[in-house]
C-alpha cells in the first residue's frame, strides 16, 4: 500500500477558543482514492476539511500532506502544496462570469499561458461551462454552479480535491450527475477528500469512508461495507448508544 | 431647451466629479465594510496641495496630478496600516466614527497651513470657454469631464481586467471564498484603501478647478456622496456611477429650476426615499455581490 | 425604583474615584454654584457643560442604549433652537417658557424622522446625518421666516450683565437633570432592558416578544426632547441662531463623542465625558491656537474607538472574572420546577385557556416560502396536537428550520394558511406570534451575550410595551422564577455573568430557561441537541418531559436519533419542503420513504 497522501492524526478543533467541535479525528487518504466523510449535522465534518486547508482559527494535532506538517498554515499555503476545497454552497463568485471565476481559481499562479491551458483543460471535463463561458455565475443554475466551483478547484491541478456537500440543495438530477463528474475525475487520477449528507450516494462512488460523529472518527471501512453496515444506518435514523440506553430507562 | 442642455451638460460634468470621489467610497466600503469619513477631506486636502503646487511652482493643477495621485496612493497605505487596519472586527461599527476623527484632524491640519479663507485654482485658462453646438464649457470644465472619463473609464478596465482588479472584486463578493482561492484579503484591502485615495487627489483636483474652496467644504460634499454610494447600493461601484450621474443631473435640474440653494436638499431626499422604500438601495441587496 | 428613595440621599457611584458622593451634597453644590462663584467665565463653562450633557444623555437614548448611532442628533437641537428664537421675535413669548414646546417640536421632528428607523448601522447614520443636513437647508431655504444664513438676531435678556447668565445657568442644568433622570429611568425599566436587547440581537429581541418597531420610535422620540429643550434656552443665550452654528456637523459628531467617550449606554458615560471634554477644549481654546482643540478632538476620537470602546466608565467596571470554562460541572438537576406558579408577568394561564389533550394546536395548510428560485416550503400541510411532544426530522434542505420560521413569524409565508387554535394568522411579527403563546429557539443558539444569565432569562417576560417605562428592569416574581429556572438547569451559580462569556453548552441551556420563562403554550425547539454532549441534552429532554407532563405543547427539530426516537410522539417527516410521512418513532424508523430520503437514492 502506497503512502497516504494526506495524514490526519489526533487533530481537534474549532471557531471559538474554548468549544472544540472536532474531539479526536483520525484519518488517511491514499493517492487516487475517493474517501468519504459522512456523519450526522454538527458532527464536524466541514470543519475538519477547513482545518485541513488552513481556514480553521483553533486547531491542534497533526495533518500531513505529502509527508509534510501542514498544520497550522493559511489557505494560501496549502494550496500552493496542492490542496484545494470547495466550500459548502458552492460560492462562486455571483458578480463575475465563469470565465473569471475559473480565472480566480487560478489565482496563484502567474503564467497566463498556463492558466488559459488549464482553463481549456477544464472546459474539456466541464462542457457546460463552455457553453456559459461569459455569462455572469449568479445567473447560472444550481447544478451549474456546482459544476463551475469543482472547475474552478481543479485550475491548480490538485494533488488533493476536498468537495464539502457538492450535492447539497441539487435536485437529483443534478447531484446525480455531479457524482457522475467526481467518479471521471477520479477515474482520471484526482485524490478526492468528499464530504456528504446523503451518505448512500457519496460511499457507492468512495474507496473508503470515515463515520464522524460528535468530532471524532467513529467507523472506517471501504465504501461497500459502510453501505451495508447496520450501525451506519442506526446513526443516520435510529438511535445512538446514548438513546437506546434512555430509551430504555424511560419503559 | 438650450438652456436643459446646459443643464444636463453641466450635470454631467458635475456627475463625473461625483462619480470619481464615490468610487472611492463605494469600493472601500465593499471590501472591507469601512465608512470612510475623511473622504471629504481628503479631497478637500488634495486640492489644498494643488493649490500650493500651483501658487508655489506654477504647474498647472491637471498636470501636478502626476505628483499627488502617487502621493496619495502611499498616504492611503499609510491609513489603512496605521489605523484602519487596526479596527479589524469593529470595522463596521466603529470606522465611521475613526474616520471622523481622522477626518477633522486633516482639516485643522489644512487650516493651520493655509488658513480658512476661500481658495480657488485658477490657471490662465480658466475663464476661456469652448463652445459645442448650443452648449458652451469653460475650459477646466471640458478638461474635468475628459479626465474623469478617462479615470473612470481606466478604473472600470482596471476591475475588469486585471489580476488585481479580479481580486479585490473576488473579495466584495465573497470574501471567504477568495481567501479559498489564496487571496490575501489585508494585502488587498491596503491596496483598496491606497486606489481609493488615488481617486480621491483625482476628485480633489477637479473640484479645485471648478469651484472655489474652504477647509469645511468637505461636510457639503460628504453628504451627497454618502447619498450617492447609499443610493447605489453601499460596496456596488456601477450603482455608484449611476447614482452620481441621476443625482448630479437632478440637482442642476432642481438649481436651474428653483435656486442653486436648493440642490443639496436633492441628494438627501433622494436618500431618504430610496432607503424608505429600498433599503438595500436602487441596485438592491444583490449589488454588493454583482459588482 | 422610587423617586423619594432618591431625594432620600441614594449614592451615586462616581466610578472614576470610587469613591461615593451623596447625591444630595452634589445637587447643593450645583445649585449653589452661581452665587458662590460669581465669575462670570465658570458660569459660562457649566453652561455649556449642561448644555452637551442634555445633548449627549438624549442620544445616549437611541445612540447608547439601542444602540444605533445617530449622526444627525444636532437636528433636535437646531429644531428647538428655531422653535424658541421664533416665538419669542414673532409672539414675544420668553424662551425660558418656550423651552419645554422647543422640546415637543423637537420630539416631532424625531416623529417625522421615523421611517429612518428602519435603517440600521452605517445606513442609519447616514440617514440621521441626512435629516440634519435637511434640517439645516430647509431653514436656509425658508429665509422670509428664518432670514436663511443671515440668521435671527434676538433681544437681549432683560437682566443685568452681572447675574443675567443665571436664569440661564438653572434652566441648562434643569435641562441636563433632566435629561439624566429619564436616562435613569430608562436604564432601570423594562423599556431600557428592551432597548439593550435590540442593540444586542434585534431579531432574538423580536423573538422574545418585544415590539421592536415600537421600542425604536419611543426612544428615538424620547431622545429628542431635551436637545430640543436645551436648543431652546440655547437660542436665547446667544441672542442669534443661523443655520451653521445650529445646526453644525461638527456638533452633532462631537455629541457622539461626548457619550462614547465616557461611555455610552451607561447613566454616567455621557455626563462624564461633557464634564471633562467641555473644560478641555475650553482650555486649550486659550492655551492653544483655536483650532488645535479640534485637532485634539480628532485624536481623541480615534484613540477612543481603536483602544478604549467602551469608554471612560469601562475602565473601571469590573471585568467579571472568567469563572466559565467549557470543562464546568454542570451540577445534578434539583427537583423541576412547579409550573403551576403564576407566570412572572402575573397572569396565570387556567387549564381551560391551555386547550384539551389532543386537539389539533397548530396546523399548517399548504403552506409555500420560496426564497429566489428555491421552494423552501411546497404546499406543506402538517399538525401539531396539544399536549404532545412532536418531533419534526428531516434532511437537510427539507424545510424543517423555514417551517418554524414562517410559523414565528420570522418569514411571511408566500401562500396557504397558518392556524393556531382554529384561528388562521397572517403576517404577525414574532412579538405577536409570542404573545399568542407560541416560542421558539434558535438553532444557532442566540443568547444576549452583552447582558448577563439573569438578564437574559427575565428577558422574554415582557410587560406590554407602553408600560414596560414603569415596570422595573427586573420584579422580584420574574427574578424568583428565573432563578428557579436556573437553578433547575444548573446556571444559578453563573448568573450575574455575561451570557456572551458562558460555553456553548451553557448558552444553549440559557436559551432553553429563556424560551421557557414566559409561561408559554406552545414551544418550538430548533435542534436543542445539536452539538451537546449526552447528559447536557438528557438534562434538556428530561426538563421537555417534565413540562409536557405540565400541559405544554412541544416541537422539536432534531438530527439526534436518540432524542426523537425516545421522547417524541408522533413524529413529522419532512423532504423537499413537505411532510412525507407521520407516524411514532418505530414507525418513521422502520419507513422506507424515511431511509430514502436520509440517505439518498
Amino acid at each position: 500500500m502506497s503512502e497516504p497522501i494526506l495524514l490526519v492524526e489526533q487533530v481537534a478543533g474549532g471557531y471559538r477558543k474554548d468549544y472544540d467541535i472536532l474531539r479526536n479525528v483520525d484519518l488517511h487518504v491514499h493517492p487516487g482514492e475517493i474517501v468519504c466523510l459522512i456523519g450526522p449535522n454538527g458532527a464536524g465534518k466541514s470543519t475538519l476539511l477547513k482545518a485541513i486547508c488552513g481556514s480553521l482559527q483553533y486547531v491542534r494535532g497533526s495533518i500531513q500532506f505529502q509527508s509534510e506538517e501542514v498544520i497550522g498554515l493559511k489557505p494560501h499555503d496549502t494550496l500552493h502544496r496542492g490542496i484545494c476545497y470547495v466550500p459548502q454552497g458552492r460560492r462562486v463568485f455571483p458578480g463575475m462570469t465563469v470565465q473569471e471565476n475559473l480565472e480566480m481559481g487560478a489565482y496563484i499562479v502567474d503564467d497566463q499561458a498556463v492558466v488559459r491551458q488549464r482553463i481549456d483543460h477544464t472546459l474539456e471535463l466541464f462542457p457546460i461551462l463552455a457553453e456559459r463561458f461569459h455569462q455572469l455565475a449568479y445567473k447560472l443554475s444550481g447544478g451549474e454552479q456546482q459544476m463551475l466551483a469543482i472547475a474552478r478547484a481543479l485550475m491548480l491541478s490538485p494533488s488533493l480535491l476536498m468537495l464539502d456537500e457538492p450535492s447539497l440543495g441539487l435536485a437529483p438530477k443534478f447531484a446525480a450527475l455531479i457524482f457522475e463528474k467526481i467518479q471521471e475525475l477520479n477515474d482520471a487520477g484526482t485524490t478526492i477528500l468528499l464530504v456528504e449528507q446523503q451518505a448512500k450516494r457519496a460511499l457507492r462512488v468512495a474507496s473508503r469512508g470515515y463515520v464522524l460523529v460528535l468530532g471524532e472518527t467513529r467507523l472506517s471501512d471501504t465504501g461497500q461495507n459502510l453501505l451495508d453496515n447496520k450501525e451506519v444506518r442506526a446513526l443516520y435514523i435510529g438511535s445512538t448508544m446514548m438513546g437506546d440506553i434512555m430509551s430504555e430507562a424511560l419503559r | 431647451m438650450n438652456l436643459a442642455l446646459q443643464t444636463l451638460v453641466n450635470g454631467m460634468v458635475l456627475g463625473s466629479i461625483y462619480a470619481i470621489m464615490a468610487f472611492g467610497l463605494a469600493i472601500v466600503y465593499g471590501v472591507m465594510r469601512v465608512i470612510n469619513f475623511a473622504h471629504g477631506v481628503l479631497a478637500v486636502l488634495a486640492a489644498y496641495i494643488t493649490f500650493q503646487l500651483f501658487q508655489s511652482l506654477g504647474l498647472d493643477p491637471f498636470l501636478s496630478l502626476v505628483i499627488t495621485v502617487p502621493l496619495f496612493f502611499v498616504l492611503g497605505w499609510l491609513i489603512y496600516k496605521g489605523l484602519i487596519g487596526r479596527l479589524g472586527a469593529l470595522a463596521e461599527s466603529s470606522s465611521m466614527i475613526l474616520t471622523f476623527g481622522l477626518g477633522i484632524s486633516i482639516e485643522v491640519l489644512i487650516i493651520l497651513l493655509w488658513t480658512t479663507s476661500f481658495k480657488a485654482i485658477a490657471p490662465a485658462y480658466a475663464t476661456r470657454t469652448v463652445v459645442l453646438g448650443v452648449v458652451r464649457l469653460s475650459y477646466p470644465r471640458l478638461f474635468a469631464l475628459g479626465l474623469s472619463a478617462a479615470v473612470l473609464f481606466f478604473l472600470r478596465s482596471f476591475l475588469g481586467s486585471t489580476k488585481v482588479g479580479k481580486a479585490i472584486r473576488a473579495v466584495v463578493q465573497d470574501r471567504e471564498a477568495a481567501t479559498y482561492m489564496g487571496v490575501d484579503v489585508e494585502h488587498v484591502s491596503s491596496l483598496t484603501f491606497a486606489i481609493a485615495m488615488a481617486t480621491v487627489a483625482v476628485g480633489g483636483v477637479l473640484l479645485g478647478t471648478i469651484y472655489a474652496f474652504y477647509p469645511s467644504v468637505h461636510l457639503d460634499w460628504i453628504g451627497r456622496l454618502f447619498a450617492i454610494v447609499v443610493l447605489g447600493g453601499m460596496g456596488s461601484v456601477t450603482g455608484a456611477f449611476l447614482g452620481a450621474y441621476l443625482v448630479a443631473i437632478a440637482e442642476s435640474l432642481v438649481s436651474l429650476l428653483f435656486g442653486i440653494s436648493w440642490s443639496p436638499l436633492v441628494g438627501f431626499l433622494v436618500i431618504i426615499l430610496i432607503l424608505l422604500y429600498r433599503p438595500g438601495g436602487l441596485m438592491g441587496q444583490g449589488a454588493l455581490t454583482r459588482g | 425604583m422610587k423617586l423619594n428613595s432618591i431625594s432620600n440621599g441614594i449614592a451615586i457611584t462616581c466610578p472614576l474615584l470610587g469613591k461615593r458622593i451623596p447625591l444630595v451634597f452634589f445637587c447643593l453644590v450645583l445649585l449653589a454654584l452661581p452665587w458662590v462663584v460669581p465669575t462670570l467665565y465658570v458660569q459660562h463653562l457649566a453652561i455649556l457643560v449642561f448644555m452637551y450633557v442634555a445633548l449627549a444623555s438624549g442620544w445616549n437614548i437611541i445612540g447608547g442604549y439601542a444602540g444605533y448611532e445617530s449622526f444627525g442628533h444636532i437636528v433636535f437641537f437646531g429644531a428647538g433652537a428655531y422653535t424658541s428664537a421664533l416665538l419669542l421675535l414673532q409672539l414675544g413669548w420668553s424662551p425660558f417658557l418656550t423651552a419645554p414646546l422647543a422640546g415637543l417640536v423637537a420630539c416631532l421632528v424625531a416623529l417625522v424622522g421615523l421611517p429612518s428607523l428602519r435603517t440600521r448601522g452605517a445606513y442609519f447614520a447616514i440617514t440621521t446625518l441626512a435629516m440634519a443636513l435637511v434640517g439645516q437647508l430647509i431653514i436656509y431655504n425658508f429665509d422670509s421666516l428664518t432670514e436663511g444664513g443671515r440668521g435671527l438676531f434676538l433681544p437681549l435678556s432683560p437682566w443685568d450683565a452681572e447675574v443675567a447668565k443665571r436664569p440661564f445657568y438653572y434652566a441648562m442644568l434643569l435641562g441636563a437633570a433632566g435629561a439624566v433622570v429619564l436616562n435613569y429611568i430608562i436604564k432601570q425599566s423594562k423599556f431600557g432592558l428592551g432597548l439593550e436587547l435590540i442593540q444586542d440581537d434585534e431579531e432574538k429581541a423580536e423573538a422574545v416578544g418585544i415590539n421592536t418597531t415600537f421600542y425604536k420610535a419611543l426612544a428615538f422620540v424620547l431622545s429628542a426632547f431635551f436637545p430640543g429643550y436645551v436648543g431652546g434656552i440655547y437660542a436665547y443665550y446667544m441672542n442669534y441662531v443661523s443655520p451653521a452654528s445650529t445646526f453644525s456637523i461638527l456638533i452633532s459628531i462631537n455629541i457622539l463623542l461626548f457619550a462614547i467617550f465616557g461611555g455610552k449606554g451607561t447613566v454616567v458615560g455621557p455626563m462624564l465625558g461633557a464634564l471633562i471634554l467641555i473644560p478641555l477644549s475650553q482650555f486649550l481654546n486659550i492655551v492653544l491656537a483655536t483650532e488645535l482643540h479640534v485637532l485634539l478632538f480628532g485624536l481623541l476620537i480615534i484613540v477612543v474607538t481603536l483602544y478604549l470602546p467602551g469608554g471612560l466608565v469601562s475602565l473601571s467596571q469590573r471585568r467579571s472574572t472568567n469563572t466559565v470554562s467549557a470543562a464546568a460541572k454542570v451540577p445534578l438537576p434539583k427537583s423541576p420546577p412547579s409550573s403551576d406558579r403564576p407566570a412572572a408577568n402575573g397572569e396565570r394561564r387556567r387549564p381551560e385557556e391551555r386547550g384539551q389533550s389532543g386537539q389539533v394546536m397548530l396546523s399548517l395548510e399548504n403552506v409555500s416560502k420560496h426564497f429566489g428560485g428555491i421552494a423552501a416550503l411546497h404546499l406543506c400541510s402538517f399538525e401539531i396536537r396539544q399536549g404532545t411532544v412532536t418531533g419534526l426530522i428531516g434532511p437537510n434542505g427539507s424545510g424543517k428550520s423555514t417551517a418554524i420560521n414562517v410559523i414565528t413569524g420570522f418569514y411571511p409565508a408566500d401562500s396557504g394558511t397558518l392556524r393556531y387554535r382554529g384561528q388562521s394568522y397572517k403576517r404577525l411579527k414574532p412579538h405577536q406570534v409570542k404573545a399568542m403563546g407560541i416560542v421558539r429557539s434558535f438553532q444557532e443558539t442566540r443568547v444576549f451575550a452583552n447582558l448577563t444569565v439573569l438578564e437574559n432569562a427575565v428577558a422574554s417576560v415582557s410587560a406590554r410595551a407602553g408600560m414596560s417605562l414603569l415596570h422595573a428592569r427586573t420584579s422580584p416574581p420574574e427574578v424568583e422564577r428565573a432563578l428557579e429556572l436556573l437553578e433547575f438547569v444548573g446556571l444559578a451559580e453563573l448568573r450575574n455573568e455575561l451570557a456572551g462569556e458562558l460555553s456553548y453548552g451553557q448558552q444553549k441551556l440559557l436559551e432553553f430557561v429563556s424560551v421557557v420563562m414566559g409561561d408559554p403554550d406552545l414551544i418550538l425547539l430548533d435542534e436543542p441537541a445539536a452539538g451537546v454532549n449526552p447528559v447536557l441534552i438528557e438534562r434538556i429532554m428530561d426538563f421537555v418531559h417534565h413540562l409536557n407532563r405540565q400541559g405544554k405543547t412541544f416541537l422539536i427539530v432534531e438530527h439526534d436519533m436518540g432524542v426523537i426516537m425516545g421522547y417524541c410522539n408522533p413524529v413529522i417527516v419532512m423532504d423537499a419542503g413537505d411532510k412525507i410521512m407521520e407516524g411514532t418513532p418505530q414507525e418513521v424508523q422502520e419507513d422506507p420513504r424515511v431511509l430514502e430520503a436520509y440517505l439518498g437514492e
